[in-house]
């Protein structure tokens, strides 16, 4: 498994324009690919042992638009009882993880029961690329690490982790492909970034786009609570019109 | 407002729209907004639920009771309770925020938080009944009622930051319309409920017994009086854990089990010191000697002492956002009587908003609240750092800020407690004169 793993980042290496493909991999590359409280199962399943189990993929040295997006394709042991918090950290050359340079997605459970391929559009996040106004945050990314839920032990096979470019991202979130569960990452925003429209705006349109989305995940609650909230407004328009009619 | 005005925006029919908007403004926040805390309170009713649970070594028992028996009902429409609501570690009462944020991702959050704050719901209504009812059904009770519906503060704490401070106020207004109607003991028996419900209520209990041992008693029998004064004894040392229910030192989610003092939670009570003197315990004193001195009616001058007791506590200590809903019953019911209360009380609603946005208290008034609906929100930058990274902090700093909003919104609590006193002289007054 952790074999697995090292080709797919080795390949890497040889990242340009577009995504890897997995019979591009070179020799295996330990140095790239580190586990910490996560044990290997004889299955190939990666579990983690405490609540600070993390694997980091380093090594890269690709500019964020090379790494723009990162595609996981995961199988769960046991699928899980309930939604399941990943942390994602991300460092330039020389500096360490910290809490300035991460994000966290969430896995649900529906996803969890079979061998799904996830997308993980780092690109979207601010604080990993910025936006148009802002180079600074353009840089190499030299190494990423995905922590898994601090609550609870879990077991995952990696079939395969690969990165895409901004190209291919655009093209994927374009297309919304069904076999691929595009996951999006969560960040806290500093004031200095949202003040500005074209960082602020996007965040709030997806807010709200992914809260609908959300209510129609329970549509016996939807129907349930627009005709509640119907029958009260005909009750009003009732009374309007039964005092209208009456003079 | 001239008096036609004033009839036409007051007709029953139109009283009974404004009462199916206020359902339906509360309909619509239910479902998508709440703080860490509905996740930790919901987990410990499912606990008390599953374990059959109903009396706890906590001082908020008549509270658990009253969303427990809503739970037992409307709990059958949340599948996979024991998923959504279990926890590794009972023994925290707060849930982790990454474990809220787990709770929020799930495909029927909007449904659970819509149940949980079914008993908030209830309890909010009956408040606006029983105000109606306190108000004796006057347009100035129509006007109270269309207050409390519609007033940002009491919206925000039942069903923006979800939780269950119209238990409390219930049980305290129900109390206060008790005591109107003349029945001392259901009124001890209320009161008794509303100080296990939240803890702050626990020092109207003292205020009920001044009343009770007051000469505005005299027309109640003394077996009535001594009575109620045993009720809010009992309710009183259960609040305060003097005996137990258990019988353990440790309650059921294998916690410690410890008195408010020693947990701290009435520390913040007496930091408000000017020189040697604490504030609120100075100011609390002299309105139980009020309440067990003065002579005139038992109904105005319960109303008044309570009153005053809130307002001395929102002006004397540090407090979140949503404590202020405990307030706000009380300038209703004047503002029933009293017309130019609408401005104090508007006021009020504007300073609390500007104040909270300015310190937002370790996220209770940002846009984290609005998690369930969008995670994102989570992540968005508080009033305080956008202020920061604006302009204005160069004319006016954050801190001087927030204390000049602290300021107002006490000026507008102070200014309110001056009112109230001069309507209840004037009533005595105008009693005496008769």
């Amino acid at each position: 498994m952790r074999c697995c793993i090292i080709l797919v980042l080795v390949c890497l290496s040889a990242l340009q324009a577009h995504a890897i493909e997995e019979n591009t991999l070179r020799a295996p590359n330990a140095d790239r690919f580190s586990l910490k409280n996560i044990v290997e199962t004889p299955q190939g399943y990666l579990t983690n042992t405490s609540n600070d189990g993390y694997l980091t993929l380093a090594k890269l040295n690709r500019s964020r638009e090379q790494l723009c997006g990162l595609e996981l394709e995961l199988e769960f042991l046991e699928s899980l009882p309930r939604p399941a918090l990943f942390e994602i950290f991300w460092r330039a050359p020389q500096t360490d993880f910290s809490e300035n340079a991460k994000a966290f997605f969430i896995i649900n459970q529906q996803d969890s029961k079979t061998t799904t391929k996830y997308f993980v559009p780092l690109c979207k996040l601010f604080l990993y690329s910025g936006n148009t106004n802002n180079g600074k945050r353009q840089g190499l990314i030299e190494g990423l690490r995905i922590d898994y839920p601090s609550n609870k032990t879990i077991s995952i096979k990696f079939h395969s982790i690969s990165f895409v470019d901004a190209s291919t991202t655009a093209s994927i979130l374009e297309q919304q492909s069904g076999n691929l569960k595009i996951l999006e990452p969560y960040e806290r925003l500093s004031a200095n970034a949202f003040i500005s429209i074209d960082v602020a705006l996007p965040k709030l349109v997806f807010a709200l786009q992914e809260g609908l989305n959300h209510l129609t995940q329970d549509i016996v609650f939807l129907i349930f609570w627009l005709l509640l909230m119907l029958s009260l407004l005909i009750l009003i328009v009732r009374s309007l019109a039964h005092q209208h009619f009456k003079r | 407002m001239n008096t036609s005005t004033e009839r036409n925006w007051l007709s029953n029919e139109n009283f009974y729209r404004l009462i199916l908007a206020a359902l339906i403004l509360r309909i619509l926040l239910m479902p998508f907004f709440g703080h860490v805390d509905v996740l930790s309170e919901a987990r410990r009713i499912y606990f008390q639920d599953e374990a059959g649970i109903y009396l706890l070594d906590i001082s908020r028992n008549a509270t658990s009771l009253f969303q427990l028996f809503f739970f037992k009902i409307f709990s059958v429409f949340i599948d996979n309770k024991d998923i959504l609501f279990a926890h590794d570690d009972m023994q925290h009462s707060t849930a982790h925020p990454g474990a809220y944020f787990e709770f929020v991702s799930q495909p029927n959050i909007f449904r659970v938080l819509f149940i949980i704050k079914l008993p908030f719901l209830v309890a909010d209504l009956v408040v606006a009944w029983a105000l109606y009812q306190y108000c004796q059904r006057s347009n100035g009770a129509r006007q109270a009622v269309i207050f409390w519906l519609f007033n940002p503060i009491t919206i925000f704490a039942f069903y923006i930051f979800g939780r269950f401070e119209s238990i409390p106020v219930m049980f305290c207004m129900l109390s206060l319309l008790a005591i109107q109607k003349k029945h001392l003991l259901v009124a001890a028996v209320l009161m008794g409920l509303s100080m296990n419900s939240r803890e702050i209520f626990i020092f109207l209990g003292p205020v009920f017994v001044a009343l009770v041992c007051s000469p505005s008693c005299r027309d109640f029998k003394w077996s009535s009086r001594l009575a109620s004064v045993i009720i809010i004894g009992v309710a009183t040392a259960i609040s305060l854990k003097l005996f137990s229910f258990t019988d353990t030192s440790i309650d059921a989610f294998g916690r410690e089990v410890t008195s408010l003092v020693s947990e701290g939670r009435v520390d913040y009570l007496f930091k408000f010191i000017v020189g040697s003197y604490l504030v609120f315990p100075m100011a609390y004193f002299a309105i139980l000697l009020f309440s067990w001195n003065c002579k005139s009616d038992l109904n105005e001058k319960s109303l008044l002492a309570c009153s005053l007791t809130m307002m001395a506590f929102f002006l004397f200590s540090s407090h979140t956002a949503h404590y202020t809903s405990w307030l706000v019953v009380f300038p209703c019911i004047y503002f029933a009587a009293k017309p130019d209360f609408l401005k104090p009380l508007l006021m009020l609603c504007v300073t609390w908003f500007v104040y909270n946005l300015s310190i937002t208290d370790l996220g209770v008034f940002t846009s984290w609240l609005a998690s369930p609906w969008s995670i994102h929100l989570a992540g968005l930058p508080n009033f305080p750092m956008l202020y920061q990274a604006s302009g204005i902090v160069k004319a006016l700093d954050l801190l001087t800020f927030s204390r000049l909003c602290r300021t107002m919104y006490c000026a507008c609590m102070l200014y309110m407690a001056v009112q109230m006193v001069v309507h209840y002289l004037q009533q005595s007054k105008a009693r005496t004169e008769l």
